[in-house]
């Protein structure tokens, strides 16, 4: 299986760097990409990234991976409450102080709830607007679809990639060591 | 497997503390109803108020967790029931309450209240008032009886068909309970203000019953986490459950609260808003600005980071900070219709406390002897010896 | 999280999804029905229903357009009719979905996973529908974006002390935090679609909303934190929308209007009519595309049992109106419950606790939550059942308040009965769109579900879940 997949390397950039992205190792199960991405990290590569069609538990931890986040919400959740009541505090009570019904100008409950909706909003636009940002989406090309194969990455394979700008990205040893992972197959990922 | 002995011995030892705090706390009581009545029955009724909401609590958690079997109801689901057992003893201690209702309930003085509050009076008469507490009482009593009662049957025999007779009454003791707390509420504390009402007042009773429940079931839960069979299933996750549930009770009072505020506020019709300008106004302002913070934004806060759910050690002193601001908020729930100028401590409040608090204690801990700290024989849980590992989602 | 877990929680015998799938055959039936399978006949039926009505819709609206509100049965005393009536009605059934995606993720209750990614598309279309409701009311629609705070010429802003600009903000975030939860979950399925597409313009279609998405490790834990911040801040959203909608009734002063109840009430009462809906919905798509494997009998049990729970809530909310009517000794509290009992739109009354609070009680029994024929009829009952509750709440509350004198009737059009069968048309168009355009239950949420497949690689072996 692996060998159909390997393309021969005549489409070599003249750029200067490493002539492949990488290599790319498939396996059958979660189980098996998460058993190969911890012992990856453990062989001491670091420039390691796994694919998989579901969220596996255990894998952006396998790779030391946390994310800022939360904390970025956090902000923006208190900038749309901060905005919200001083939004409506500013014209209520100083841009157009209006007596309506006899109610202080600025009445406090009644400013509670647009302060609440306002919050959510800043903070769950900034959720998914910062989770695609830092995923570095939208990206419609990337290496990786270079591999035929990594079409089923989406459905029931899991891959695993080693990039050729690891320090100890070595093409040989690397292969050798996926196919001792008990990797399906080894593929070569192109630029 | 049956309690240790120490474990009895550290009941009982608990239960002597709990038993000389009462003593203390009732010849305290006796001395204060000699000296000023009036204001002893006011301390009184906060007290008891106090102590049944927890009681009550218990019970809506016990047929809460027959109704949804989750793991974290099923860790504190001995100590509520325990909790829910103290429900006659309440009854007994009612009997001061019934003492003191001239002095309590304006209603009881035709020419004290107003004309609006004088066309309740189909509601607001002794008889009836009575005949309903003795109602509540016998429906709390009997389906708390029945609870721990079969539950208790299944440690000895592990029938599956205790669990599903459990669920049949828990579902419609649920609505049951949730309709007889409503009017309990209604008659015990917004009474005290004839003239005044408002819908949402029942529920966020109940609200407040679990939510004090669930700070003392935690509470509990710490204290006993070394003992077996506790011992087997605590895990970070269990405190993470009950956290989080802390968690929506806590932003579910908030949301009650601040919604019949809005509304009484908004609405500004008389016979309405007087509640709220009484208790908003300076000499109570401070207490409703403590609520504000300290039994919304600070126990939010602390419950919002996943450390503090997961640590015992840490969770414990939010339950317990939330439990003394259920106190501080009944208070400045029922006092202002006695003390409409502001905050007035007296010394037979703590001594109401201690009374009917040890009287509670004592009671609650002994229903706690006599059967294992979990019902180890429910068919809906199994305990592991070892670790389950490589579950995809836990 | 991988941790010690010593007590476990005996499954019912009943799995999620049907035995025997793998994430091949999840791929391969979900995603087969929207690019391989040929569509269903009932597909065509109800997208032929669906737009007609939409044509209803159009004409009402245009008419509305040339003529103004006058062509609605409103007028003083009731100048709130249909048009609110139907606002409150859709959103309310938009909430399910909030609260089937949110809040029960938030639970870890993995049933939500088949039915999420549907309830969610409702949510966003009945959001629609009910948005659409309270422009067309306003008199001169064109005009809506006044609502919005914006340095304009005449430097008038909006009136924060009106719950009807609380509305404005609680809608719109509602409307777009629900869009994100929606688009958000989709996005991996439709890398999924992307690398199934056989024709290059489908492939293409999905390539460009997917994102480029390719399933890294660290994209995976990007988004489920995102996905968990959203749920936690829907989950709040979703109960104060609804809130919000009960204040624009309870700040008023209006008897059977001004009541600390509502709040709570009309949430519970939004999740009941929107899992009734769901239910509407599910059943025959359900039975059109052969879904049994992944929307199981397990799954009509829970939402029928979710059902029977709000709609107990609703009716303690019934039982809190009327004895709180009584006990406010105000004799025009008192009147608007002899009012709305024996008044001229008792009967509405009447079928309102009939189909909302006697019929449902059915939903006790078993044998009937697990026949799909009578939860089907059962979910439309109290379809009907929630609109007649808004109906009772907007128009017996008005017609008669404090003044007799000022008292009058209201009777709805046939303009008023087009545009809200319009909407539904809308709302049934729109589905059916998605469902033939869309995988309508979420692949990656659903691989989630099944136990680790045991390797013959030297991996180790996960558990079952």
């Amino acid at each position: 299986m692996s060998e159909r997949n390997v393309v021969p390397d005549v489409h070599r950039r003249m750029k200067p760097g490493p002539p492949i992205f990488g290599l790319m190792a498939e396996f059958a199960t979660p189980a098996e990409l998460l058993h190969a991405t911890r012992r990856s990290v453990d062989a001491g590569y670091t420039k390691v990234e796994a694919y998989s069609s579901l969220p596996i538990e255990g894998l952006a931890e396998a790779l030391g991976f946390r994310t800022r986040l939360p904390l970025i919400v956090l902000i923006a959740g208190i900038v749309g409450a901060l905005s919200g009541f001083f939004l409506q505090y500013w014209i209520s009570v100083m841009d157009y102080p209006l007596n309506i019904g006899g109610r202080p100008l600025n009445s406090w409950p009644s400013f509670i709830p647009v302060t609440f909706e306002l919050t959510v909003l800043f903070a769950g636009v900034t959720a998914v607007v910062g989770m695609i940002a830092l995923n570095r989406l939208p990206e419609p090309y990337h290496p990786v679809f270079n591999v035929p194969r990594f079409e089923l990455a989406s459905d029931d394979r899991f891959f695993l990639t080693i990039e050729a700008e690891d320090p100890r990205f070595d093409p040989e040893a690397v292969r050798g060591f996926m196919l001792g992972l008990g990797a399906a197959g080894v593929y070569e990922v192109q630029h | 497997m049956a309690p240790s002995d120490d474990f009895s011995r550290r009941l009982d030892g608990i239960q002597r503390y709990a038993l000389l705090a009462a003593a203390g706390g009732v010849v305290l009581c006796m001395a204060g109803l000699v000296a000023s009545p009036e204001r002893f029955f006011e301390s009184y009724l906060l007290a008891f108020l106090f102590f049944t909401n927890i009681s009550l609590g218990c019970l809506g958690l016990v047929m809460l967790h027959h109704m949804t079997s989750g793991k974290w109801s099923y860790s504190i689901q001995r100590f509520a029931e325990a909790g829910m057992r103290t429900l006659p003893l309440m009854a007994l201690l009612f009997v001061p309450v019934v003492i003191g209702m001239s002095d309590l309930y304006p209603w009881m003085h035709a020419d004290r209240i107003g004309e609006t509050a004088g066309r309740k009076v189909l509601y607001l008469n002794q008889p009836f008032f009575l005949g309903r507490a003795v109602f509540y009482f016998a429906v709390w009593t009997a389906m708390a009886f029945l609870l721990t009662r079969w539950s208790r049957a299944q440690d000895g025999d592990g029938s599956p068909a205790r669990t599903s007779a459990l669920r049949k009454l828990s579902a419609p003791g649920l609505i049951v309970y949730v309709l007889t707390a409503t009017f309990a509420a209604v008659d015990w504390a917004m009474s005290l203000e004839p003239g005044w009402y408002s819908s949402i007042y029942g529920m966020l009773f109940v609200v407040n019953q679990c939510l004090g429940a669930l700070c003392v079931l935690i509470l509990l839960l710490r204290c006993f986490a070394s003992e077996k069979p506790v011992a087997d299933i605590i895990s970070p996750a269990i405190y993470h459950d009950l956290g989080n549930m802390l968690l929506t009770f806590v932003i579910l009072w908030a949301y009650m609260s601040f919604s019949q505020l809005l509304i009484t506020w908004a609405g500004n019709l008389p016979e309405e808003i007087t509640w709220y300008v009484r208790r908003l106004d300076p000499g109570w302002r401070m207490v409703a600005l403590t609520l504000i913070i300290l039994h919304f934004f600070v126990p939010f806060m602390l419950l919002l980071l996943r450390r503090s759910k997961r640590s015992p050690e840490i969770l414990w002193k939010i339950a317990a900070g939330i439990l003394v601001m259920r106190l501080v908020d009944l208070t400045w729930n029922i006092e202002p219709a006695f003390h409409a100028q502001g905050l007035a401590v007296h010394w037979l409040d703590p001594a109401a406390l201690l009374a009917v608090g040890g009287l509670w204690a004592a009671f609650g801990i002994r229903m706690l002897k006599g059967a294992p700290l979990l019902a180890l024989r429910d068919p809906r849980f199994r305990i592991v010896a070892e670790p389950a590992s490589g579950t995809p989602h836990g | 999280m991988h941790e010690e877990e010593r007590l476990v929680n005996v499954h019912p015998p009943e799995p999620l999804i049907r035995e025997g799938n793998t994430y091949g055959s999840v791929t391969r039936k979900i995603s087969g029905a929207v690019l391989t399978r040929r569509t269903p006949r009932g597909w065509y039926i109800a997208i032929a229903a669906g737009f007609l009505l939409v044509m209803v819709l159009l004409a009402a609206v245009s008419y509305l357009f040339v003529r103004g509100v006058g062509i609605w049965g409103i007028n003083i005393p009731v100048g709130w009719g249909f048009a609110i009536v139907n606002f409150v009605w859709w959103i309310g059934i938009g909430h399910a979905g909030t609260l089937i995606s949110a809040i029960l993720l938030l639970l870890h209750q993995h049933w939500r996973n088949a039915i999420n990614r549907f309830a969610e598309a409702m949510t966003l279309f009945a959001v629609s529908c009910a948005g659409m409701f309270p422009i067309l009311h306003l008199g001169r629609p064109w005009l809506f974006y006044w609502l919005f705070p914006f340095p304009d010429p005449m430097s008038i802003w909006p009136q924060f002390r009106s719950p009807l600009i609380w509305d404005v903000f609680a809608v719109s975030t509602y409307a777009t935090i629900s869009f994100l939860f929606w688009y958000v979950g989709l996005v991996p399925d439709l890398a999924t679609m992307r690398d199934r597409a056989v024709h290059l313009w489908v492939k293409r279609f999905y390539g460009v909303i997917a994102l480029g998405w390719r399933g890294s490790a660290r994209h995976w834990h990007r988004y489920e934190t995102a996905y968990l911040l959203l749920a936690g801040l829907a989950t709040p959203l979703v109960v104060s929308v609804h809130s919000v909608v009960s204040f624009d009734f309870a700040v008023g002063i209006i008897p059977g209007w001004h009541s600390t109840i509502f709040p709570p009430y009309f949430v519970a009462g939004a999740i009941y009519s929107g899992f009734a809906m769901v239910l509407t919905l599910v059943i025959p798509v359900r039975a059109m595309y052969g879904l049994q494997d992944f929307i199981t009998a397990r799954h009509m049990d829970y939402m029928a049992r979710v059902m029977l729970a709000t709609g107990l809530i609703v009716a303690y909310g019934y039982v809190m109106e009327a004895f709180f009517s009584w006990y406010s000794g105000s004799p025009y509290e008192r009147y608007m419950m002899v009012n709305r009992s024996f008044g001229p739109y008792a009967p509405v009354y009447w079928m309102l606790i009939l189909c909302n609070i006697v019929l449902p009680q059915l939903l006790w029994i078993r044998k009937v939550r697990l026949n799909m024929p009578a939860l089907f009829v059962l979910a439309i009952i109290v379809n009907v059942g929630m609109w007649l509750e808004r109906f009772v709440i907007v128009i017996t509350s008005l017609h008669r308040d404090f003044l007799p004198s000022s008292w009058g009737m209201y009777y709805p059009t046939i303009w008023d009965w087009a545009t809200f069968t319009g909407s539904i048309g809308l709302f049934i168009a729109l589905m059916f769109l998605f469902v033939r355009l869309l995988p309508m239950i979420s692949m990656f949420e659903l691989r989630q579900l099944l136990p680790w497949p045991s390797g013959n690689g030297n991996g180790q072996k996960g558990g079952g879940a």
